[in-house]
């Protein structure tokens, strides 16, 4: 039995200590250990440690190695720390990191076990874990985002640069396009994992090009957006937008945009629809932004789209699948 | 330039992208070289409806399409003895299902010429 100095030295320290004689009889059970195990120092010393604090699957394998020792001095597992698990006095196994190191007392074989409780180490490591793996996950995705945008901007250039002569405008159309795709991406920062609010989008898409908020209006349910349904839809308000600001309602302050839609039966039905004053120019060569309007809906999303020109101005409507907006809304 | 016995010889190129852009873009590059191009078409779905009906001799395969990769178009072609190469977006090059690991792979944004190149010489 040691001192009260060397008992308060053995119950300050950070981990749970086992003492265990030559037949493996508990010695000394400090103040961690009382706590780690759910016993008490004075139920224990005295009494076989292999019952109390070893996993009965464990206890061959402990009792084997202890027997060994006696024989040849030989214990692989003594001075090292290694990971195994542990017995709780309610029957609970848990994870433990564990050192033993023999030493000889007044003559006497002893083993002292170190041992510490790694349950919440091994959570948070798990924890990390997997933060990183969503973490490699996020990037990927994000440079992949990156990377087909980058691509779909070399297409515009490219475009624009075959219209160049013919059409200075196109080199104004292709900043705008590429900075609508900006836009959509500070809407994809400041929202959260639900998707981005088909309200905002349409919001966002108009406010380069129209006059006065009251030339907009919109109104439809409550949908988001999944992201790259978002890209192709950012696209698409931008063709209407810029082309209400070359021919139709945000050609000066008395037109409007009526923008609307409607979800029934797993489809959204999109309707852009304007209302000008002035005599609209409907003379000109098929677009690329026309053919923008026309095709991307189709093959990005598997929707469909029309477009009419009537005395008050374009009506352009898209239906798409639901699928394309976020779960629960939609 | 293109001669006339290189176009013969690559009658029918699939273009599978999910972007239209890019895809178009694509289809565009290839024909001003003297391809015909089947296609661009956005999923699996198309794509083997196209295999079904044109005659395909050689393809390029955008590996992520959005909803679901192009692996099953890329197994459809190698049990027709049809030659393709995967593009992908991302830098894990990884990616590639191990049954394909002989076929070229690019990253975007790749030029269509350096694809031309290697699907010429199919």
């Amino acid at each position: 039995m040691p001192s009260n100095y060397l008992q308060s030295i053995l119950d300050s320290a950070l981990d749970a200590l086992v003492t265990i004689d030559e037949s493996g009889l508990i010695v000394e059970f400090n103040s961690v250990a009382e706590t780690t195990f759910g016993r008490k120092r004075r139920d224990v010393v005295g009494q076989p440690m292999v019952e109390l604090i070893i996993p009965p699957e464990l206890r061959g394998a402990h009792l084997a190695g202890m027997a060994k020792y006696k024989e040849t001095g030989e214990g692989p597992v003594l001075n090292q720390r290694i990971q195994i698990t542990a017995l709780r006095a309610n029957g609970d196994v848990f994870p433990i990191e564990l050192a033993i190191v023999p030493l000889i007392n007044e003559g006497q074989r002893l083993f002292t076990a170190t041992i510490r409780d790694i349950t919440e180490m091994l959570a948070r490591e798990k924890q990390l874990e997997e933060s990183m793996k969503q973490e490699i996950l996020l990037r990927r995705e994000l440079d992949h985002r990156v990377k087909n945008n980058l691509g779909q901007i070399v297409v515009m250039c490219r475009q624009a640069m075959e219209r160049s002569t013919s059409d200075q405008g196109c080199i104004k159309d292709l900043l705008n396009r590429v900075l609508a795709m900006s836009t959509i991406h500070d809407l994809f920062g400041s929202t959260s994992d639900d998707g981005i609010p088909l309200n905002e989008l349409v919001a966002k898409g108009c406010e380069p090009y129209r006059h006065t908020d009251e030339q907009v209006s919109i109104q439809g349910p409550q949908l988001h957006l999944k992201p790259t349904t978002a890209m192709t839809m950012s696209v698409i308000i931008n063709e209407l937008a810029t082309n209400a600001a070359k021919y139709g309602a945000f050609l000066d302050e008395a037109g409007s945009v009526s923008i609307t839609w409607t979800h029934a039966d797993e489809q959204v039905v999109f309707l852009w629809s304007e209302h000008v004053k002035h005599d609209i120019d409907t003379n000109g060569s098929p677009s690329f932004g026309f053919q923008l309007l026309n095709s991307l809906i189709p093959y990005e999303l598997d929707g469909s789209v029309q477009h009419v020109f009537g005395p008050d101005g374009i009506s352009f409507t898209a239906t798409i699948p639901d699928k394309c907006f976020q779960g629960d809304r939609a | 330039m293109i001669c006339s016995h290189e176009q013969n010889s690559i009658p029918g190129m699939l273009v599978v992208e999910d972007s239209y852009l890019l895809g178009m873009q694509m289809k565009q590059d290839l024909e001003t070289m003297g391809m015909k191009v089947h296609g661009p078409v956005p999923s699996v779905q198309k794509a083997m409806h196209l295999i079904e009906r044109e005659k395909i001799t050689a393809a390029i395969l955008d590996i992520n399409l959005g909803k679901e990769t192009s692996f099953p178009i890329a197994k459809q072609l190698k049990s027709m003895d049809i030659p393709f190469v995967f593009i992908t977006g991302y830098d894990d090059l990884g990616i590639v299902e191990d049954e394909f690991s002989d076929h070229s792979l690019f990253r975007k944004p790749v030029q269509t010429q350096v694809l031309y190149d290697v699907v010429r010489k199919f």
